[in-house]
């Protein structure tokens, strides 16, 4: 799986859908095993979101200043 | 012409003023309640003496003006009762009610010296104003407009609109910094003014430079705390709150009032009041995700688990089910055959009972007709035998008797016992001869005696009755 950077409200909106087929849909053991780990991922994603973020105030200030 | 001058009636300036001053405190006797706008306060920070700049405006323009004078003591109380009452200190661009004599020196010609202002009618004013503005902002369609933007789900990166050396920032940034869960937030400052009248420049300007990296932010923050209520109605200036209301980001404001609630306040998209309650109100928002994702993987699992149970249960389900389809055929035709057994039986045996019955009583009835008949005949022989018997006995004695006779009569009449006697047979061609009408002499005869045979010829015959031939 290639290493998205999905923002968190992506990530999140994608999961529910995912679970809410896997709840409700129609699937086969096959495509059950897909959703899971692409779930997995999706979940893992979220989760360390909420732990860390990139930004940083430095590269804003000057961000701010260049726009000035 | 000098000359001419100085004959002419002339007054030195500073009898004039004194007498215009004269006349003036004769005529105003008294202080009057007066109302204009104040333009500047013009307060001079080593002797607090005041010099507000007080005008009327008709139109737009100015009608009237005139200086006037508030002395540091009365400054001093006025501001204090003032602060006390409205929240707000005096300061420019105010229009106030206030007491004031009118004065005129030579010196400083004329002026008004307020001697009191009327902060109720302070509070009427700044009411009005946060009424109009709240009406401007309505009528533009700015009001909710903050309101109706999307909050984040995750509202990690925030820019704080604060006081670095404010208490409610450090509050803030401490119970985001240090949450005990590991979430992890990322603020920047953007230092402004928060109180005041100059506030609404400082924080206005502030905005401006957030909207300008606003793809770094999630959510902005207004955080001020711990200063009191005063110089919060600068949170009712138009300028502000509709720069609030029309931010592209939600604004939470924290600026920690406790009665009435500003316009900016208002306009934000969420409002908790106080730092730590925004503070708390974030962490909140992130442990909602953490829930979220805790419920998805759970939902994950047990639908995991339900489709494999579902594959296992499916094939259970249809061997049991064949199970179950053939046990109850099976027991359907179990029960169907002990049905026809059962009444197989009943009918074979109550066919059997009922021709045993019959048979039975069939059997008694020819047992009780071939009784009655045996013992008719029975009695039938018996009777005979009483009656038949003898008399056949009897019969039979007479027949043995006869018998007998005949017997002995035939015994007689045995030829041989006649030609014992003498008799004899006479043949004629092997016959016996009977008729002698057909007899001639000369015929052969055979005669068979007891003792032989003699052939002999006819000689003569005698026919009895007839006579000789």
């Amino acid at each position: 799986m290639e290493k998205e950077n999905l923002k968190y409200d992506e990530a999140m909106s994608e999961l529910e859908e995912l679970v809410r087929d896997m709840e409700y849909g129609e699937i086969s053991v096959d495509e059950l095993s897909e959703k899971i780990k692409r779930s997995a991922y999706l979940i893992r994603h979220c989760k360390s979101k909420l732990k860390s973020t990139e930004e940083d105030v430095d590269s804003i200030l000057k961000e701010m200043e260049g726009g000035d | 012409m000098s000359q001419e001058n100085s004959h002419i009636k002339h007054y030195s300036l500073s009898q004039l003023m004194d007498s215009i001053s004269s006349v003036i405190s004769r005529t105003y006797t008294k202080a009057y309640w007066i109302k204009a706008e104040m333009i500047k306060l013009n307060r001079y920070t080593k002797s607090n003496h005041c010099y507000p700049d007080l005008v009327e405006k008709e139109e737009g323009k100015i009608r009237a003006q005139i200086r006037a004078t508030l002395w540091s003591n009365t400054f001093f109380r006025i501001n204090a009762k003032f602060v006390k009452e409205t929240g707000k200190a005096l300061g420019d661009g105010m229009s106030i009610l206030f007491l004031a004599e009118v004065r005129h020196d030579a010196l400083h010609g004329l002026s008004l010296n307020i001697l009191d202002i009327d902060a109720q009618y302070e509070l009427g004013q700044l009411a009005k104003s946060k009424e109009a503005c709240i009406k401007r902002l309505k009528t533009e369609g700015l009001f909710d407009r903050n309101k109706s933007l999307k909050f984040p789900i995750l509202p990690q990166r925030i820019a704080v609109v604060s006081v670095e050396t404010s208490k409610g920032y450090s509050d803030f940034v401490n119970i985001i910094q240090h949450n005990s869960r590991g979430y992890k937030f990322f603020h920047m400052l953007f230092p402004a003014l928060l109180q005041g009248d100059s506030a609404v420049d400082s924080i206005l300007e502030q905005l401006h430079r957030i909207a300008s990296v606003k793809q770094h932010f999630d959510v902005v923050a207004i955080i001020r705390g711990g200063g009191g209520e005063v110089g919060l109605s600068c949170y009712d200036h138009y300028e502000l709150a509709s720069a609030v209301a029309s931010f592209p980001l939600p604004i939470i404001s924290g600026i920690g009032h406790s009665t009435n609630e500003t316009v900016v306040e208002m306009v934000a998209n969420y409002n908790p009041i106080t730092p730590t309650d925004v503070a708390y109100f974030l962490q909140q928002c992130f442990d909602n995700n953490a829930m979220v994702i805790q419920k998805m993987t759970e939902r994950i699992a047990l639908v995991s688990r339900l489709v494999v149970n579902n594959g296992e249960v499916k094939l259970n389900g249809i061997s049991q089910y064949v199970k179950m389809k053939v046990s109850g055929l099976l027991q359907q035709e179990k029960h169907a055959l002990q049905k026809v057994q059962q009444s197989m039986i009943y009918w074979s045996g109550h066919k059997l009972r009922a021709d045993q019955v019959q048979v039975s009583h069939r059997a008694k009835e020819i047992q009780l007709l071939a009784s009655r008949l045996i013992g008719t005949e029975k009695h039938k022989l018996t009777h005979i035998e009483s009656t038949r018997l003898p008399l056949v006995q009897k019969i039979m004695h007479q027949e043995r008797k006869r018998i007998g006779y005949l017997f002995e009569k035939i015994n007689l009449l045995k030829p041989e016992n006649l030609l014992k006697k003498g008799y004899s047979l006479t043949l004629m061609d092997g016959k016996p001869l009977t008729d002698l009408s057909k007899l001639d002499q000369g015929d052969e005869l055979l005669i068979k005696t007891y003792q032989g045979e003699i052939e002999t010829t006819v000689t003569k015959i005698k026919q009895y009755g007839k006579g000789e031939s």
